[in-house]
């Protein structure tokens, strides 16, 4: 966690400094708890910033999946002041005459939406972020045809096989942790959604306490505490705001498997494996270990599957989820093997990776991934992005912590965590069908 | 941030310096001079794999180990019948990672072995082409105007599945030999030390009496008069997947193109929410969830083309394409108006204003600039045609580029159903 200010400092007597690592500084107003993370980036006259709810997929009801995600499209709607002003979003308008880099995004943990433009347009973001975070007018005439952009964007990725196998993956590989279904929802969740239910979630989630603003950028300290207090000083917090409930996901006891056939010529085979939250050393080394298998071009099924033909690609994925997620391994056939016996050799394979196969890769993989998160820090936006995730998973100090993370990790550890990972009773196998 | 271009012993040099940059980025562009032919595409796609696995006395394996022990990244890509190497290393490992780069390309082996594995995993991800609908809808827009051996034409993924069984190793050298003979260019990202140090090492590889450019290709210059709709059926697609557009005769020194340009990113600003097409047919009329317009493949030397880039559900395919030309036909007949000229002119600042909160985008900016013909001067000069050109220049360039009878509809995705309405945008 955050290490926790000895001597906090005042820039703004409105904001307690509660703590600090390196060069980031978390700072919370005391009116109504919202808290701050400020990170100064001098000379590039360019500023980010970025709000996340901690409100996500994971806090819908069955028969609701998807809103935590229609909410967020709602946010870029009109609000009360925007109403009595007769013009259309605050934030529209904003990126109509200036032109920021503008979007928001869903995850499993987190709401997030973000501004990057130039300095002097640092008040008028915060206030566009202070405005909608309590008065955006959800109503039919907004909401509906937004639902059928929404529905635009499910069919954008539900045409991807890719999409369809995991959204089948991870509602098999979960029996109770709402995790079990993607964010974007099911089509038939989205076609029912109602005003009602987005503003309860609305009312609910969208408050000072329950978000977390970062400034990442050319601004000081004193500016930009003063216009977050300006803005968003007077919002009131919501007092029945409690913690997630815990919710621990049932024991597995054996290998599940679901099969998803469509019209087409792509097959694909993926294997789920459950993993530890994000940002834990087991998070990391789960990483590390699927880097081992297929990271690269010189990775162990790399060389046994792509380059010997038997398959056109292979990809892995992990989530930064707070809680146990899945990581995948996913292949797409070539026509030289059919599903299972794919499946059995690449199983083979990976129980047959040893210490020594890691010990081969071990400098190359530590040094490619901490390369990697260089290049991911190249710009603000790109370190509020990354950043978020860290803030999702409530201990966003182990930002500055991932090079001493990914180097306490031994070769020794990730050969278990592959022991681990590919248990039969660890594990969600899907299969996509082309017919 | 500082940038600079010039030209040394007829290299085309570009800079990007940042203090304190931890990071290097290069990008080379070898252009090969070879004819736009599957069989050179195909050697091309098989160099651009083999020549990173193995060079000098390291196998495959050793030097992609190699490569990721320093943390660096070399990737080798075909552009324009150009080979592209881009590199990214951390500055601490930046000598290191030169000398791999510097072994590869003076001494790549470009073995049997590796052109046969490659040829499998190629031909592999070729096959996977058969489903990418909005590739589909791009090549088949492409080769309305463009004819087999232009620039433009889009080769297909059979054509060049059943032409790489056939190419032999000698090509592959053929080309390696040949590689820095052509007008190259070399843009760095990084601290100064850092770009003396990529081009103290790569400049003395290349021969000074570099050939100019020739342009061999014929590009399309005429304005299409009529509408053509082109569909293909990508049966497993959720939505149906548009490239609506048309050929552009212009390139980078003809002074109607920032007036056009401006004009056509108030109809479709790539990215955001800003463009008329996302404010009323996705906005307003929920048709789609992106929906923009951009030019592409418009060079120095060569034009290109213009296209709207969106999809529908296939239920909404005929009010979307509906909605979408009337957006076009609008501002064609009645122009931009002053707020939108107003407005665009700060857009488009802001938007090369966040490009330099970014080492990776500038040099990536300045690199494509040079690649195109552009030095960063041009490229300054050229930009201020946005700030200056008037709106009625806006509104005549629009008028006269952007015709909305002579576009090409090119559809790819679930289109069972759905043939006749779409063809029907033909008349």
């Amino acid at each position: 966690m955050p290490k926790p200010t000895k001597k906090p400092a005042t820039p703004s007597k409105h904001f307690t400094e509660i703590s600090r690592s390196e060069d980031i500084v978390e700072y919370q107003l005391k009116e109504n708890g919202l808290r701050v993370l400020y990170k100064f980036i001098p000379d590039t006259g360019v500023v980010t910033t970025n709000i996340t709810y901690m409100v996500g997929a994971r806090d819908e009801a069955p028969g609701e999946t998807g809103i935590a995600h229609m909410l967020e499209h709602m946010l870029f709607k009109p609000t009360e002041f925007d109403k009595a002003k007769r013009q259309d979003a605050a934030c529209t308008l904003f990126e109509r005459e200036v032109g920021p880099l503008m979007n928001a995004n869903t995850w499993r943990d987190r709401t997030t939406y973000y501004f990057a433009y130039n300095v002097e347009h640092f008040g008028r973001a915060v206030k566009i972020e202070a405005e909608r975070m309590r008065e955006v007018v959800l109503n039919d005439k907004e909401f509906l045809p937004e639902r059928t952009n929404v529905l635009s964007e499910f069919d954008m990725y539900n045409g991807d096989p890719h999409f369809a196998l995991s959204v089948a993956l991870t509602c098999t590989a979960f029996y109770s942790h709402p995790y079990g279904h993607e964010t974007i929802g099911f089509r038939e969740d989205i076609e029912a959604y109602t005003t009602e239910k987005l503003q309860r979630m609305y009312d609910h989630y969208y408050r000072p306490n329950n978000a977390t603003l970062m400034v990442i950028g050319d601004i000081d300290i004193k500016t930009a505490l003063d216009t977050i207090y300006n803005e968003f000083g007077h919002l009131a917090s919501e007092p029945d705001l409690t913690s997630r409930p815990v919710i621990i996901e049932p024991k597995q006891e054996g290998l599940r498997r679901v099969e998803v056939k469509r019209p087409g010529t792509i097959n694909l085979l993926a294997i789920a494996a459950k993993h530890p939250g994000f940002p834990s050393k087991g998070w990391f080394t789960t990483m590390l270990a699927l880097k081992v298998l297929a990271g690269n071009g010189d990775s162990i099924l790399n060389q046994a599957f792509v380059d010997t033909g038997l398959v056109s690609d292979i990809s892995i994925s992990i989530d930064p989820s707070r809680d146990m997620g899945i990581a995948t391994l996913s292949l797409t056939l070539s026509t030289k093997l059919d599903h299972t016996k794919l499946e059995t050799r690449v199983l083979a394979a990976i129980a047959k990776v040893s210490e020594v196969d890691i010990k081969k890769q071990y400098k190359a993989l530590i040094a490619r991934t901490l390369s990697d998160e260089l290049f991911n820090r190249d710009s603000s936006a790109s370190i509020a992005a990354e950043l978020t995730e860290y803030v999702a998973a409530q201990d966003w100090s182990a930002y500055h912590r991932t090079e001493s993370i990914l180097t306490s990790i031994t070769a020794r550890d990730i050969k278990n965590e592959l022991d681990r990972l590919f248990r039969p009773e660890n594990l969600t196998i899907g299969t996509y069908k082309s017919f | 941030m500082h940038i600079s271009t010039n030209y040394i012993n007829g290299l085309q040099i570009g800079r990007v310096s940042k203090e304190g940059a931890k990071t290097v980025i290069l990008n080379l562009n070898l252009p090969t001079g070879l004819a736009y032919t599957p069989e050179a595409v195909a050697a091309l796609l098989l160099y651009t794999d083999v020549v990173t696995a193995g060079a000098g006395k390291l196998s495959r394996e050793a030097f992609l180990r190699a490569e990721s022990e320093l943390g660096a990244n070399i990737t080798v890509t075909l552009r324009d019948m150009a080979v592209s190497i881009s590199v990214t290393a951390p500055k601490n490992n930046l000598e290191a990672t030169l000398k791999l780069l510097t072994l590869m390309i003076t001494s790549a082996t470009l073995t049997e072995t590796e052109l046969k594995r490659a040829k499998s995993t190629i031909n592999n991800i070729l096959l996977l082409e058969k489903e990418n609908a909005r590739g589909i809808a791009l090549a088949n827009l492409r080769n309305t105007f463009a004819k087999a051996g232009e620039r433009l034409f889009s080769i297909s993924p059979e054509i060049l599945s059943a032409t790489i069984s056939s190419i032999k190793r000698t090509a592959l050298l053929n080309i390696h030999k040949q590689i820095l003979s052509g007008c190259v260019t070399l843009t760095t990202g990084g601290d100064d030390a850092s770009i003396k140090k990529v081009e103290g090492a790569l400049i003395k590889l290349i021969p000074k009496s570099t050939p100019a450019n020739s342009n061999r290709y014929t590009d399309q210059t005429d304005l299409l008069t009529k509408r053509v709709v082109k569909i293909a059926a990508v049966p497993s697609k959720q939505n149906i997947e548009l490239s609506i557009g048309a050929p552009l005769p212009l390139n980078l020194s003809n002074l109607d193109l920032p007036a056009f340009l401006f004009g056509l990113a108030v109809l479709g600003k790539w990215g955001g929410f800003s463009g008329r097409l996302m404010s009323t047919v996705r906005e307003k009329e929920g048709l789609t969830y992106m929906i923009y317009a951009r030019p592409e493949a418009i060079t120095a030397r060569e034009s290109g083309y213009w296209r709207i880039i969106t999809f529908f559900a296939p239920k909404d395919v005929v009010r979307g394409i509906t909605s979408t030309l009337r957006e076009v036909a609008n501002i064609v007949e009645k122009g931009i108006s002053d707020s939108e000229w107003n407005r665009f002119k700060t857009i488009i600042k802001t938007s090369e204003i966040l490009t330099y909160d970014s080492l990776n985008n500038t040099t990536a900016l300045v690199h494509n600039k040079l690649v195109d013909g552009q030095s960063w001067e041009e490229y300054q000069k050229f930009k201020q045609g946005f700030d200056t050109c008037s709106r009625a220049e806006v509104n005549k360039a629009l008028k006269k580029y952007l015709n909305p009878k002579g576009l090409i509809i090119s559809a790819a995705g679930p289109i069972k159903g759905h043939e006749k309405n779409i063809q029907s945008f033909a008349k």
